[in-house]
């Protein structure tokens, strides 16, 4: 079906749009904001799936799972990048996938890790939201042990 | 990320803040590209432009670390000391996050840097993000202002665990 000039004008501007929402993701987690105001960016209904770390659905959920990552994770940064965004304009959702590399703290221990994300997206009152963040661990290891012998912690 | 209303513009001036977006992307990393081409001694006239034709004469350069310099001439001398002690620097420089102002000619830019850096001979991974400035002239969008808080410059054979995060700027 031919787009019109405006429709594919759009279609940049939500890819952006989706871009910098999970750009604000990484850098609410990276600033270690509240559990409150990271679920913020998620649905009512939305859901967290983060693999070996466990499946959070709701804004509670998700709030109460963040505020106590600190107790293990003293320190991360989300290099979130590479961004692949399928938008529905008629139905207002969306898909993206990302790569996501992290340096981080883990028990007083430096870590590596490595995610791919593949989110989905609804947009409410003229605002995108993650209905869904669903991150794949490829590894998560001591800096000094690299992903070669074990690639996620036992515990 | 507040709710924009798309419906107050034309398409063009929609067009254009796309434009802009992508402007200041293709300006950013042409800040990591000659940064690192004069860090690793590839360019004799370096930093004089190109590179420093990227910033507005009275920009400023700041971080965590290395304190506040401003105007063109304190940011000549701030990188020619850089360069008195590093031989390699990669600034691998992602994941922007670019707002332009409704005014269209003043924008703010965040990304993240992951830097691979030999200093006094020593590998060095340095972590840091952006929260820069920017403005634009009759020729273009300048650098006015980076901010660039360092989380961590660990030695390759140490990791970060001891140093991050370094206390950080407010954004």
């Amino acid at each position: 079906m031919a787009q019109t000039l405006e429709q594919r004008v759009l279609l940049l501007e939500e890819i952006n749009a989706i871009d910098r929402l999970k750009q604000e993701y990484a850098r609410t987690l990276d600033r270690y904001d509240t559990g409150e105001a990271f679920a913020a960016l998620f649905t009512p209904d939305g859901v967290l799936d983060i693999g070996p770390m466990g499946r959070y659905e709701g804004r509670d959920a998700i709030a109460g799972f963040f505020n106590g990552v600190r107790d293990t994770l003293s320190f991360f940064l989300h290099y979130t990048m590479a961004h692949a965004v399928d938008v529905d304009l008629e139905a207002n959702t969306a898909r993206g996938t990302w790569y996501m590399w992290e340096p981080a703290t883990r028990n007083d221990e430096a870590y590596l890790v490595a995610i791919t994300y593949d989110d989905e997206f609804r947009k409410v009152g003229g605002r995108w939201l993650f209905t869904l963040s669903r991150s794949t661990y490829h590894f998560m290891c001591p800096y000094d042990k690299g992903w070669v012998e074990q690639r996620l912690p036992p515990d | 990320m507040a709710a924009r209303s798309f419906s107050e513009r034309t398409v063009e001036q929609r067009l254009q803040r796309l434009e802009d977006i992508a402007s200041i992307r293709y300006l950013k990393h042409t800040y990591a590209i000659l940064m690192d081409a004069g860090l690793c001694h590839e360019n004799e006239a370096w930093p004089d432009a190109p590179f420093l034709a990227l910033f507005a004469p009275d920009a400023v350069w700041e971080s965590n670390v290395h304190g506040r310099h401003e105007g063109v001439a304190a940011l000549r001398d701030l990188f020619t000391g850089w360069a008195a002690r590093l031989t390699f620097a990669k600034h691998h420089t992602i994941a922007p996050s670019i707002d332009v102002a409704p005014s269209g000619v003043e924008a703010t830019g965040h990304w993240y840097t992951w830097e691979t850096i030999t200093s006094g001979g020593a590998p060095i991974w340095l972590a840091a993000t952006y929260n820069d400035d920017f403005v634009k002239r009759d020729d273009g969008w300048r650098i006015q202002h980076i901010r660039s808080n360092i989380q961590f410059r660990a030695p390759y054979h140490e990791g970060w665990a001891a140093e991050a995060p370094l206390p950080q700027m407010g954004e």
